[in-house]
């Protein structure tokens, strides 16, 4: 491995490794803007400038557009390198309006960042600044301020190079050139988003989030993106403590959290902005029985009593559990001890169509919108508990075989599609486990309420068969809890012998002597930070 | 030194762009030769190299060095892009082969082909160019019609496509990668060097970019022999350039002189002097983008070491003499507003720097300037100069600063309030 040095520091790295990311590695931070790993070098920007030193060569060039070679010298703070860099920031700060108190990207923005490490020179513009278009929808999701546009080019990149389609251009030239879409085109791709996560100023700013908090009030929990089988590595950034803005709004924003094996530096958008659910108005926050509020001993003690008047007799053909694979490897591995070890229930499904298709892109998204299908999998649902399919499930239940039902995670539509009465009618008693008051809640014999991945912490396996750890991010709304805590009280009640202190104990039940399990460290996640976004390169 | 016509040797025949009267006056001999005689690829680079031929577009890096970095085991098709996109300021000489001697051209493009392995060449040629393209058209289409361009060209089977693909009207293109760029229906930003363009070029294949009158040197070279052409002009600068001298000055024109000729006397003998006997106030030498030289500066060889010995450079050999009754500052002012409008825009310091000059200068020139604007320019334009991709910033940069240190006192004249 060629060994480089970088401000006296010698080190080694992979050949070819890219200047500002071998700096990286030794904590040294190049000022850029254009640069991005998972973009193509352009080096239009001119921040990276560093003195380069090899054998008895000297010269100026970009880091961006370098890599290492053994015996490279690199000096990033040298006179003349400081000097350069500040020229560069002064011309970048020429046009940009400084309207950082209005700013969404106030606090991660990197020209105020590099400003108060590298510039803080007095303003000495006595001309007037160019004035373009501000406040413009690039896309449905995404809102532009070309005053703010330091003109990086890393949106019309991702576009280009990400999605595949041209919809950003920079159109013009000289300084009153403009970021805009290209004509007749639409921000409209399913990634769209990512180019706010790439802007490294306040130019494209997320609709979603925007005026909404000051990036300092978020704090962040590390997560899996629940969205779909990819699993790809998120932030869930939130602020509990203004409440009196956004109506009650917890949940603020996701952001892409890196993982080269996974999701790279990017997420789509359905993942991006389908957390609304967590602090919805329809979210089930109390358990009920036959529609009445009460308390989980209540709740409980009436479930019990349900389930215990099928599963002697008829007999355990009589019930049925379905359980959606939007639930986490702990619950279902809590469950399956409760249906299939104590209870005995000849009927558990797990693989329920659902009524929304997702479409399968080049990017990301895979067509299965269940974050955790090969995790139920892989702990036994479907191949060893029974043979049977929800979908015959559902039909031994319309003929009138199966009295009692007990749901989690589902309303059921892809199954039974609008007429949830031709089930309901039939069954004595149903059990329903969701986070919010779906249908099948309003139909409820006993509706107990379930914690969101962002109240809890659990693991999911991807559609690789990598399992990933997400982090509690707030509190469970209301009375809600995590789903193994529901089956671990129920299962109280029926004397079981599997009692698990917290989330981590359930895990290491489950991951003992399997290896794909073992190779997670539960602990070697960071727990909640400050929610500015870190992964900004 | 008068002056030594090569290039320009027809020009005076107005039927020289007719194929037949460039055959009368020996066109297409060299070709008809080098396809003759087989004369080895080899031996053209190396004749190239000894005539010192250098790229007289501006930049003046040597001809055969350039063709000598093409790989010659590439498996892509290479190109040759012949610069015909004219856009410096004062410039106008390329204009005047593509106009009078396109056959010149056209013969010197297929011995360059030739001898580097080419098939397909561009001419990628200034937008406002339509009488030349008409003209450089028919060329194109008689010399097919004669065999001496096309298919299995005089029976050799060597093939040759010339194409002419004009540009949209943008400075910046006419800097080598942007017009890669352009020729490839892109936006006509510089691409970052290395990789360069003998490498991977037009179409990421590998391509030689030469300017017009480099390429019409060529036939000359393989009439005369390399040495002979060289020793026309000086030790490092072989043969003759086109000088394109406007402005104030008795006999505007285009002139042909050998390397090495004194801009004192190109101006003074060859073109009459300052017009109507007034003084001289300043001569911007190689188009705009190339540092001003004041009245007792301009006794120097014009060639490329020893223009930037003097502080300035031989550029695109477009001379502009300008004389007493010339102001500076609005001379400054329309300059650095055609860089500000000609910046690509890609990269910040030339984009952000070109109009910031280009705003301080029209306030100075409306009369609102302070002492303080001319060290503000004075501290911007180094940090334009070889901190950009393509050297635009530096062409701002250069002869910006050139005029603020000469000629301080005309501009600190407009501050007096």
């Amino acid at each position: 491995m060629p060994e480089i040095t970088i401000n006296d520091i010698t080190f080694e790295v992979p050949e070819g490794t890219n200047l500002i990311q071998a700096a990286r590695k030794v904590g040294i931070d190049i000022p850029h803007f254009c640069y991005h790993p998972g973009l193509s070098v352009v080096g239009s920007c001119r921040m990276c400038q560093v003195e380069l030193e090899q054998g008895d060569r000297k010269w100026i060039d970009l880091a961006c557009s370098n890599s290492a070679r053994d015996g490279l010298i690199v000096r990033t703070n040298t006179p003349e390198i400081k000097e350069r860099v500040k020229a560069t920031l002064e011309f970048l700060l020429m046009n940009h309006p400084t309207d950082c108190p209005i700013c969404d990207d106030a606090g991660e923005c990197k020209l105020q960042n590099y400003y108060m490490l590298h510039g803080l020179y007095d303003n000495r513009l006595t001309v007037d600044k160019w004035h373009k278009p501000k406040l413009h929808p690039v896309g449905p999701t995404v809102v532009l301020d070309s005053e703010r546009c330091v003109l990086c080019s890393r949106c019309v990149r991702f576009c280009d190079e990400i999605w595949g389609e041209r919809q950003l251009g920079i159109f013009g030239h000289g300084s009153n050139e403009v970021l805009i879409n290209y004509p007749d085109k639409d921000l409209n791709n399913p990634y769209a988003g990512n180019v706010v996560d790439l802007c490294p100023v306040g130019a494209l700013l997320d609709r979603d989030f925007r005026h909404k908090r000051r990036v300092w009030y978020l704090k962040s929990a590390q997560s899996i993106c629940p969205q779909c089988s990819r699993g790809c590595n998120i932030y869930v950034h939130f602020d509990e403590d203004h409440d009196y803005k956004g109506e009650g709004r917890r949940v603020q924003r996701i952001k892409p959290r890196v993982n080269m094996a996974v999701n790279r530096w990017w997420i789509c958008d359905r993942g991006r902005y389908g957390y609304h659910f967590i602090d919805a108005e329809e979210r089930a926050t109390d358990p009920m029985v036959n529609g009445e509020a009460v308390d989980w001993d209540m709740a409980l003690a009436r479930a019990t009593e349900l389930i215990k008047s099928k599963i002697k007799k008829p007999g355990p053909n009589s019930v049925a559990f379905l359980m959606a694979p939007i639930a986490s490897n702990e619950d279902a591995y809590r469950a399956l001890k409760l249906f299939r070890d104590t209870l005995k229930f000849a009927n558990i499904g797990y693989d329920i169509p659902v009524s929304e298709t997702l479409e399968k892109d080049q990017v990301l998204m895979t067509d299965d919108p269940y974050p955790n299908r090969r995790g139920f999998k892989d702990l036994g649902f479907g191949s060893v508990v029974n043979p049977f399919e929800a979908g015959e499930i559902v039909d031994e239940i319309k003929a009138g075989k199966i009295k009692g039902l007990v749901v989690s995670g589902t309303d059921l539509e892809g199954l039974v599609g609008e007429n949830v009465e031709a089930l309901t009618s039939k069954l004595e008693w149903l059990i329903v486990v969701s986070h919010d008051q779906n249908r099948l809640w309003q139909k409820a014999t006993v509706a107990l309420p379930m914690a969101t991945y962002v109240e809890r912490e659990g693991t999911f396996t991807n559609i690789k068969g990598t399992v990933q750890k997400f982090e509690k991010a707030i509190e469970p709304i209301g009375q809600a809890m995590p789903q193994w805590e529901i089956w671990q009280n129920l299962a109280k009640r029926f004397n079981t012998r599997w009692l698990y202190e917290d989330t981590k104990a359930v895990y290491d039940a489950m991951a003992q002597g399997k290896p794909e399990y073992e190779t997670l460290n539960w602990q070697g996640t960071f727990g909640i930070t400050h929610g500015m976004y870190p992964d900004n390169w | 030194m008068p002056e030594y016509k090569l290039v320009s040797k027809n020009y005076e025949f107005p039927d020289q762009r007719l194929l037949k009267a460039a055959l009368y006056r020996g066109g297409y001999e060299q070709w008809k030769r080098v396809i003759k005689e087989k004369t080895s690829p080899q031996a053209i680079i190396d004749e190239v190299k000894t005539a010192k031929l250098r790229g007289q577009g501006g930049a003046g890096f040597p001809a055969g060095v350039k063709w000598g970095f093409v790989p010659k085991d590439s498996p892509k098709p290479k190109y040759l892009c012949v610069n015909a996109d004219e856009g410096e300021p004062g410039t106008f000489k390329d204009r005047t082969i593509l106009e009078k001697d396109p056959h010149l051209l056209l013969e010197g493009i297929a011995i360059a082909c030739y001898a580097v392995g080419i098939h397909t060449a561009f001419i990628y040629m200034r937008g406002e160019f339509y009488e030349p393209q008409a003209i450089v058209q028919q060329a194109i289409d008689d010399a097919k019609k004669e065999g001496l361009l096309g298919k299995n060209i005089l029976g050799s089977g060597f093939d040759l496509d010339v194409i002419i693909h004009m540009g949209a009207g943008a400075y910046i293109c006419g800097e080598e990668t942007a017009l890669l760029n352009s020729l490839e229906g892109l936006k006509g930003w510089p691409r970052l060097k290395p990789p360069f363009p003998a490498v991977i070029g037009a179409f990421a294949c590998p391509t030689v970019v030469n300017n017009v009158e480099t390429i019409s040197c060529v036939p000359h070279i393989m009439r005369m022999g390399g040495e002979a052409f060289q020793q026309v002009g000086t030790e490092k600068d072989g043969g003759t350039k086109l000088f394109a001298v406007s402005g104030f000055v008795e006999k505007p024109g285009v002139y042909e002189m050998p390397l090495g000729t004194s801009l004192k006397e190109l101006i003074y003998d060859v073109c009459g002097g300052v017009k109507d006997g007034k003084q001289l106030k300043g001569v911007i030498p190689g188009g705009s983008s190339s540092p001003i030289l004041k009245p007792d500066e301009i006794d120097v060889p014009l060639e490329f070491e020893a223009m930037a010995e003097a502080g300035t450079m031989l550029g695109s050999g477009a001379v502009i003499v300008l004389d007493e009754t010339v102001s500076i500052p609005q001379i400054f002012m329309v300059m650095s507003r055609f860089y500000a409008h000609e910046s690509c825009g890609q990269c910040t310091p030339c984009r952000e720097g070109c109009t910031w000059i280009y705003k301080i200068s029209e306030k100075i020139l409306a009369g609102d300037g302070k002492p303080e604007d001319l060290d503000t320019i004075l501290s911007l334009a180094p940090m334009m100069n070889g901190t950009t991709v393509c050297p635009l910033g530096a062409a701002m940069a250069i002869p910006v600063m050139a005029m603020v240190e000469k000629y301080r006192d005309d501009f600190l004249a407009l501050m007096k309030n």
